[in-house]
């Protein structure tokens, strides 16, 4: 069970949400929702432990969790990013670049130029399925399971399957808390917590 | 300087005639940056000889040791610039790498592999010299990988993060690649030995008095420094660059 209490959320400059407090509780699925740039990322950190609340607090069966504590509950949760299309090296090792040998020099002096980097690629949907799956397969034994958008970078048909997959989480006993506006995700979420309402 | 050595000087820069007449020839603006660009090396080679020549005359350790901690700033110095990070960040991490890295696969070298009674100046400087330029250009790509990489696949990092993992765990993705950053040019450079690549050492070593056979050991020692003492900078670069939280 993970608890919110009174928590004050803020970025440096502004103040993302206010006085939120609510229970995500295990077997269930809850969906903080709310439009663009609402703070539900920020949020979803925030209860991670990657970011201290600037008032009220946040615990985990009753255990405070703090910035410091943080490393400890997660390694009870199971963590899906926003930008998980992007995480490409989580499932194909990267090669090392192909370099030839240096060229011939009379000085010895010159260091390398720094060579550039090609750009990661994205995932394809069906890929960023088969790595929340994993993901979640690989962590049958932690109790929650954070999702930031996870039907964000999935195809319309690929989202029931997504559904499916955090459905099973929740009925297995897992607390299993999303950040989402898919209508579908949304729908189907046992509790829905609108970031709209805890705003300035 | 004797005056032999005055007038060997003086016949060896009769053969700039040629690239000079070429110059002068085909391309006569070219001339200028040519023979400033050699004046200068030149310059650069001179200041570096008498260095080294006063650290051979008094031939203490510690000032040898101080040589190499004096080389390694101005090695980490000119890494940082070519990997464009913060200098005031990350020149003491490349700095002591550079230093521990080569000062510690150095003294191996010196202690237990060259057949050497003790540690001298006339050993100590060239082999340091070695290693110290080889780490250094590695640890050009090793940093510069690192640093791109974590910066541009952050979500990885946090990811790893957020699943439980520890620090380290979280960054050993990031440091495998440096790892195969500066190996992939070393095996580069190897597959190509015999032809290109280390031949100045060992033309080097033929010149000194070395038999060739032995030019073949000490070059073997060299290159089998030169390998570990960039993986052991890169390491030391690497973890210091964690524990002073320059990550986050």
């Amino acid at each position: 069970m993970l608890e919110v209490k009174d928590a004050t959320i803020a970025v440096p400059g502004k103040v993302l949400v206010k006085n939120l407090s609510f229970i995500a509780n295990d077997g269930k699925i809850t969906c903080i929702t709310g439009p663009e740039g609402s703070g539900k990322t920020t949020f979803l950190r925030t209860l991670m432990g990657f970011l201290p609340v600037t008032e009220g607090f946040v615990s985990v069966d009753g255990e405070l969790l703090t910035v410091q504590s943080a490393p400890a509950f997660r390694k009870i949760m199971c963590y899906l990013p926003q930008h998980i299309h992007l995480l490409r090296n989580q499932l194909y090792q990267p090669q090392p670049m192909q370099v030839e040998p240096d060229e011939y020099g009379v000085w010895n002096g010159e260091l390398p130029s720094i060579a550039e980097m090609p750009e990661t690629e994205p995932l394809s949907p069906e890929e960023v399925l088969r790595l929340a799956s994993i993901t979640i397969a690989d962590a049958t034994d932690k109790p929650i399971l954070v999702a930031d958008e996870p039907a964000s970078h999935l195809s319309p048909e690929l989202t029931p399957q997504m559904l499916q997959l955090l459905q099973q989480q929740a009925a297995q006993g897992k607390c299993v808390l999303i950040a989402s506006r898919n209508p579908q995700l949304i729908a189907y979420a046992h509790h829905v917590i609108d970031l709209n309402q805890f705003q300035i | 300087m004797t005056t032999t050595l005055i007038l060997h000087t003086i016949l060896a820069l009769l053969l700039l005639i040629l690239p000079l007449g070429a110059l002068y020839l085909l391309d006569r603006p070219s001339m200028k940056p040519f023979a400033t660009a050699l004046t200068k090396g030149f310059i650069q080679l001179l200041i570096f000889s008498l260095i080294v020549w006063a650290v051979y005359k008094v031939d203490n350790i510690w000032l040898s040791i101080g040589w190499l901690l004096v080389m390694a700033v101005w090695a980490g110095f000119l890494v940082i610039t070519k990997c464009k990070l913060t200098i005031l960040q990350y020149l003491f991490p490349a700095s002591t790498g550079l230093f521990g890295g080569t000062l510690l696969v150095g003294l191996w070298l010196l202690v237990a592999v060259l057949p050497i009674d003790h540690i001298s100046a006339r050993w100590f400087l060239p082999v340091m010299a070695v290693l110290l330029g080889h780490s250094a250009s590695m640890l050009v790509r090793g940093i510069n990988n690192f640093v791109t990489m974590l910066q541009r696949n952050r979500g990885q990092y946090d990811f790893l993060l957020g699943n439980g993992a520890s620090q380290w765990q979280a960054l050993m993705p990031f440091i495998r690649t440096s790892l195969l950053a500066i190996l992939s040019p070393t095996i580069a450079n190897l597959s190509a030995l015999a032809l290109v690549s280390l031949p100045l050492l060992f033309c080097g070593m033929l010149l000194g008095g070395f038999a060739p056979i032995n030019a073949f050991a000490m070059m073997l020692y060299a290159v089998l420094g030169c390998i570990a003492s960039s993986v052991l900078a890169l390491g030391i670069t690497l973890l210091i660059i964690k524990y002073m939280n320059l990550l986050s």
